[in-house]
């Protein structure tokens, strides 16, 4: 067995005072890590573990390209006042009744986000459903919970719908086909426990039927049709060539500039205005976790846990509750902190078990689930949550707003709820999972 | 004839006063933004309609959606019981501080430069440290024609 090197505890201790900066905010998430990046290729150049090609190396392209291609075709769909003509019309459908209205609202964040990230669904629904709530003479505050848990559940469903699962699907070769086929089914359960378990929790606020009316016209919510038609022509292009990019021998990432290049030609945006709407700090800071981890890999360190970790998970029983734990740890992690850094630290030790001839792919799943439904725990949990909290500070009534005591009473147990579904599911069908 | 010639004078805003006086006093000299003097008379900053009906009565999420609300309904967030409120609250809470000002012998070009800069239609006129009024982008205009027929 190879032993711990000076090297290695070198690099861990950059990793580890970059993520301590990361995490206690410190400094900005994105300055942090570039610059945590700097100084794992400066010390690694100087002590020849790693080089300057080794670190653009370890930039997962296909995370990063997708994401940025990603922003823009939203960008482009965003003004089109699409996703607002949905809100209204769900919320006409729902016919005053509160909690259909949060079943609803709910269903069609969880879809979107499937597909769009859940930082821009929960932006464009947040507002709309506060309108609407305040026109039924309804507090708003548990539809904002909801839409921000319910489109991280979403999210978990696909390749695309969180980044974690894009890193994930990258590290492991998972494709999108696959990965829905396997987290389709678990984040449904997860989904209805999570819907039951939110009306349970706000059945005070949701108990008051309205009879107000609902003043919207949505007629004027699409504000040009052949700007949202073109642009969701793009957006279908990219999700057909999400389902076909693994038969067609190409990656999730060129899939999304397909779209994005459709995009391009029809829509004709203006490329400084598209360009400024792509988020350079998200792509800089996940550019930088990659820098900085594979600044570790170099060193063996993550081989090495990976190789001690393949003499655990020997079985399949000791591989299912190496698993439970990875996600339950893995949403502990992601309710307190970013799950990002935690996702990315944790790709390298999962291929290096794989790389041990060990079947790693329960694993693979249970860390999706577990960044992904950590997120719920509390208001910090996930971007999405504090883009809600955000808005509810916005309202005049104290009753409205969501506080982080708040988030914790109602969002912990809907995340406990959550993983004990998602555990259930996974062990009783572990087999499925393998 | 120059821009001073066009200021419209009004009463400054003095501590005790409350929003509706602030209203009044802007709807009987058609400005759109009072200057706000401490007990000494120093300018302070001003009051902005557009700023106090922003802050007090609309919705950061209604104007976000401006487009879909209905001609018909009363919204529980904003609307005339929610005038009502704001009208005796005191002017404290809603002091601007960043105050485009001129002087009397400012050019047009300054003055409307100024206005565009910083996204307004007003601008005070000071003399020597004391208030003289508030140019209004009407005003300038009223100003133009004068000068060019």
């Amino acid at each position: 067995m190879p032993h711990l090197t000076s090297d290695m505890v070198v690099a861990s201790l950059i990793l580890v005072g970059a993520y301590a900066v990361i995490f206690t905010e410190f400094m900005a998430r994105t300055n942090a890590a570039i610059t945590g990046a700097v100084v794992m290729i400066g010390v690694g150049m100087w002590r020849g573990f790693y080089s300057q090609e080794e670190a653009v190396a370890a930039i997962d392209g296909n995370t990063v390209f997708l994401l940025a291609a990603m922003m823009m075709i939203v960008a482009m769909l965003k003004p089109t006042g699409v996703f607002q003509l949905v809100a209204v019309k769900i919320g006409k459908m729902a016919g005053g009744n509160p909690r259909l209205l949060l079943v609803y609202l709910s269903l069609a964040v969880s879809v979107i986000s499937m597909i769009l990230d859940n930082v821009t669904t929960v932006l464009i629904f947040a507002p709309i459903t506060i309108l609407i709530t305040r026109m039924l003479r309804l507090n708003p505050m548990p539809y904002l919970i909801a839409e921000a848990m319910l489109s991280n559940i979403g999210g978990i469903a696909t390749l695309v719908g969180d980044p974690p699962n894009i890193m994930i699907g990258s590290a492991a070769g998972i494709d999108f086909t696959r990965f829905l086929v396997h987290m389709a089914p678990p984040v449904t359960a997860i989904w209805v426990a999570a819907v039951v378990t939110v009306l349970f929790m706000f059945r005070e606020e949701l108990s008051v039927s309205s009879d107000s009316q609902m003043h919207i016209d949505e007629k004027q919510a699409v504000t040009d049709w052949k700007a949202a038609t073109k642009a969701l022509t793009a957006l279908g292009v990219t999700v057909v060539g999400f389902f076909l990019h693994h038969r067609l021998h190409f990656s999730p990432a060129f899939a999304s500039f397909l779209g994005l290049a459709v995009a391009l030609v029809i829509v004709k945006p203006k490329p400084d205005k598209l360009f400024g709407e792509v988020s350079w700090s998200v792509l800089f800071f996940f550019s930088g976790l990659f820098v900085i981890v594979g600044g570790v890999e170099a060193t063996g360190l993550l081989a090495m846990v990976g190789e001690m970790l393949a003499r655990f998970a020997t079985s399949s029983q000791t591989m299912l509750l190496t698993a439970l734990l990875l996600m339950w740890v893995a949403a502990l992690m992601s309710a307190i902190v970013d799950n990002i850094p935690f996702t990315v630290a944790m790709l390298p030790i999962l291929a290096g078990l794989e790389a041990q001839g060990v079947n790693a792919t329960p694993l693979w799943w249970a860390l999706a689930l577990g960044v992904g439904l950590g997120g719920n725990g509390t208001h910090i949990g996930a971007t999405a949550n504090i883009i809600v909290v955000a808005e509810s500070e916005k309202l005049s009534d104290p009753a409205q707003r969501i506080t982080p005591g708040l988030w914790l009473r109602k969002g912990l147990p809907a995340m406990v709820v959550s993983l004990a579904v998602a555990s259930a599911i996974f062990a009783a069908g572990f087999s499925l999972f393998e | 004839m120059k821009i001073s010639d066009v200021a419209i004078q009004t009463d400054s805003v003095q501590p005790g006063w409350t929003i509706r006086d602030v209203f009044k006093e802007c709807v009987k000299r058609q400005v759109p933004v009072l200057p706000y003097c401490d007990a000494s008379g120093r300018l302070v900053g001003r009051l902005a309609l557009r700023h106090i009906l922003r802050v007090s009565s609309i919705p950061d999420y209604a104007i976000r959606n401006a487009h879909l609300l209905g001609d018909i309904g009363v919204h529980p967030d904003f609307g005339e019981d929610h005038f009502k409120k704001v009208l005796d609250q005191p002017v404290e809470d809603f002091i601007l501080k960043d105050n485009v000002v001129v002087g009397p012998h400012s050019s047009v070009q300054k003055v409307l430069t100024l206005m565009e800069k910083s996204g307004r239609n007003h601008a005070l006129l000071m003399d020597e440290g004391t208030y003289c009024g508030v140019i209004t982008r009407m005003a300038v205009v009223e100003l133009i024609l004068e000068r060019l027929g």
